[in-house]
């Protein structure tokens, strides 16, 4: 008993001992694979702490995107909210719904303006920018690649140096990497993509389609492009059965490494854990091209929150600084497989070398010029699990491609009807 | 003329008076203390009570009538509207129908398993508290540890189900991502979680049984069958009863299941109640559409319940 009091006062000591004149400021942050890259952040942290002896800084692990985002609404709601963030960017149309934050040019401007903006790769930024402003700065971005294992593309007659560049070499490769039992049933898959809108935005735009409006009310899937993407998609499944209908983020990379699949459509984000699991030699390339080739941008920013006094915001802009800076960008690449979003980043040594060993990891930033943005609208998680579920009702063949767009399209322009004025 | 003399009353009476009007004082502030007394015993527990369930139940209704959401930051007055358009939208019937499926799925099949378990293990065998630990296991173990456990086991192609029904000549089937199985998938789990905890307390429920009872039916010749359903199972029936309701709450508030291991996916297909509120109010923050549903769920329980204790409790035998 005597003990456990003991135990008590110091923890109320080591908690209360405030740093004096620090300004404290809170940071809920997400990350999808917890473990290594929570540690990775909370390093970058300390070492912020270390340049900056003036600011504490409070790391929260807000779980994956949408998790994390549902915190701030909470804490928004509760009337507490952090004071920086690390959110998507199609989040910045409901962050501003909410007048949850601000615009970051005053702090861009003291900065060079221009100067620092121009270091960061272009689509990066452009998906920050609402009404002219930035929103947020560039941290945590990804797009998809084609992962792909050679020792597969050896054993199925494939050159392990070619990976497919066009829908047709896609098809054609997956048929051939496609393993299957006397019944016909496949024991190893030709091509895997987790049934995400995400990753069908891609297919979307390689087929000359768009997904949205620039102004975020309207959608536009049930255009003929967009059909015709996922009709491609849905044959891959259900009509040369060389793709798995169904496949979470997760499932689908621990099949790759696990080399039940030849090839994989998978983030970025995702390469650290393939380096680190695959026990094969692979390879990466961009995503094949249709009419033309395309890319769908994902991932977040740092944005700063209207609710903090003036000194955490300055405080903030510090931490937001130093988080995207070439080194911690180029610390973060390497450490998670996020696109370093400057490009000097990829001048520095470390990068280099890091290159020079792994050349898989300049894929996505040579796959930039050709990135766009994905899917964002007004009430973008309601839009979005629209999409999702009416996808995934087509893969189960309840409707046809062109049945279940339209479907969707109405149902989400329900969702955004309040929003057309 | 004389005045009216006062009437005067002796100096004793008045006293008497007085002193009989402070006892009852004293006996009716007694009387208001008896009759407080349960209420202030209660009070503590009615007071945590209310501040965590009863009043969020109300403020739950309050809310239903508003609506609020990203499109509407500033709440507004809508009356029943929420109610209407759950009514008519399509997902919420497609989401009470899983939920019902859920329930049919996982409610008759746990509580026998759990009543022929708890009659097996109320037995005097040897290792009884290893098969009482072992079948009580699932209980305890956290549901966010089980789900991914059972992530594992129902992999496609390297999961154990598909290994072994693989070499069984069975097809390699993705159970939670498929638009037939997945539901069954979760109420095997869901069965599988809960068994444990309905087979204590059957278990508890047998121990009450009286021994004698038993002994008697054997003197009079009775077999084993007839001993279980003229003995054990109508002197179990509060028991049962009991159970009942239990299984079927937890089946319409099942949650943490769906949001580990599916999402409600494939489509909407393992889309359940309570993970249809949350997707409303912490995922869309549409928190008027979100309170009405809970409403709604709130009534369908009520209901069940009332329904319940009505055609089943007299069948119920209190011993």
């Amino acid at each position: 008993m005597k003990s456990r009091a003991w135990i008590l006062v110091m923890l109320l000591a080591v908690t209360a001992v405030p740093v004096w004149a620090a300004t404290e400021i809170k940071f809920y942050y997400p990350v999808h694979l917890t473990g290594p890259l929570v540690k990775e952040i909370e390093a970058y942290v300390a070492d912020f702490h270390k340049a900056h002896p003036g600011i504490r800084v409070e790391p929260v692990w807000g779980g994956n995107y949408w998790q994390n985002m549902q915190k701030t609404v909470a804490a928004l709601q509760a009337g507490n909210p952090p004071d920086v963030a690390v959110h998507l960017a199609i989040d910045v149309v409901t962050l501003r719904d909410l007048d949850a934050v601000i615009p970051l040019d005053e702090f861009v401007q003291r900065e060079g303006g221009e100067k620092l903006l121009g270091d960061f790769f272009p689509g990066f930024v452009s998906d920050l920018k609402a009404d002219g402003k930035v929103w947020a700065i560039p941290f945590q971005r990804s797009t998809p690649i084609l992962y792909y294992n050679k020792d597969l593309f050896r054993k199925a007659g494939l050159d392990p140096n070619k990976p497919p560049s066009t829908w047709e070499e896609l098809l054609a490769t997956a048929q051939k990497a496609t393993v299957r039992d006397a019944s016909g049933q496949a024991t190893q898959w030709g091509l895997t993509i987790p049934d995400d809108p995400w990753l069908l935005m891609s297919f979307i735009l390689q087929n000359g389609g768009r997904t949205h409006s620039a102004d975020f009310k309207k959608v536009y899937i049930a255009e003929k492009p967009a059909v015709e993407a996922l009709q491609f998609w849905v044959e891959l499944a259900n009509k040369h059965k060389v793709m798995p209908r169904h496949r979470t983020f997760p499932e689908s990379v621990q099949d790759f490494a696990a080399g039940k699949t030849a090839m994989l459509i998978h983030s970025t984000g995702n390469l650290r854990f393939v380096r680190d699991s695959a026990k094969f030699e692979w390879g990466a390339a961009f995503l094949p091209k249709n009419k033309r080739q395309a890319v769908a941008i994902g991932g977040a920013g740092f944005f700063i929150f209207k609710k903090a006094p003036r000194e955490k915001q300055e405080a903030a802009w510090q931490f937001t600084k130093f988080m995207t800076s070439p080194e911690i960008q180029a610390r973060w690449n390497i450490g998670s497989g996020y696109i370093a979003t400057r490009k000097s980043s990829f001048e520095l040594p470390l990068m280099r070398d890091y290159a020079a060993k792994l050349p898989q990891v300049l894929v996505a930033r040579d796959q930039l010029p050709y990135a766009l943005p994905e899917m964002s609208t007004h009430d973008n998680q309601k839009v979005r699990e629209i999409f999702r579920t009416h996808f995934q009702e087509v893969l189960d063949e309840k409707y046809t491609s062109e049945e279940g767009m339209k479907k969707a399209q109405a149902e989400m322009e329900k969702v955004l009807a309040p929003y057309q004025k | 003329m004389n005045r009216m003399a006062e009437p005067k009353f002796p100096a004793s009476v008045v006293t008497a008076t007085r002193v009989v009007g402070a006892r009852e004082r004293v006996r009716s502030r007694r009387r208001v203390m008896a009759l407080a007394r349960p209420y202030l015993y209660i009070l503590p527990t009615f007071f945590f009570l209310f501040i965590f369930t009863h009043y969020p139940i109300l403020k739950t209704f309050y809310l239903s009538l508003f609506k609020w959401n990203l499109a509407t930051p500033k709440r507004e007055f809508v009356g029943l509207n929420n109610y209407l358009q759950a009514g008519s939208t399509p997902l919420f019937w497609q989401v009470l129908q899983n939920n019902v499926l859920y329930a049919v799925g996982t409610i008759p099949i746990s509580i026998a398993l759990a009543l022929g378990l708890a009659l097996l293990i109320n037995q005097k065998i040897r290792g009884l508290a290893i098969y009482r630990a072992a079948l009580f296991y699932p209980t305890i173990i956290p549901m966010a540890a089980a789900a991914m456990i059972w992530l594992w086991i129902l992999t496609p192609s390297y999961g154990l189900v598909n290994f072994y029904g693989k070499a069984l000549g069975l097809p390699d089937i993705h159970w939670l991502g498929h638009s037939r199985f997945a539901l069954w998938a979760l109420v095997l789990v869901g069965v599988w979680k809960r068994l444990g905890h309905y087979m204590v307390i059957f278990l508890a429920g047998l121990q009450v049984i009286p021994e004698h009872l038993y002994e008697a039916a054997i003197l009079e010749g009775a077999s084993p069958w007839q001993r279980f359903w003229r003995i054990t199972f109508p002197l179990l029936s509060p028991t049962t009863f009991f159970v009942a309701i239990m299984a079927v709450i937890d089946s319409f508030q099942v949650i943490d299941q769906v949001y580990l291991m599916t999402q409600g996916g494939p489509g909407n297909n393992t889309n359940l109640f309570i993970f249809y509120i949350y997707q409303n109010a912490f995922r869309f923050f549409d928190m008027g559409y979100a309170s009405a549903v809970s409403g709604i769920l709130f009534l369908i329980l009520l209901g069940l319940t009332v329904l319940a204790f009505g055609i089943l409790q007299r069948r119920v035998h209190y011993a």
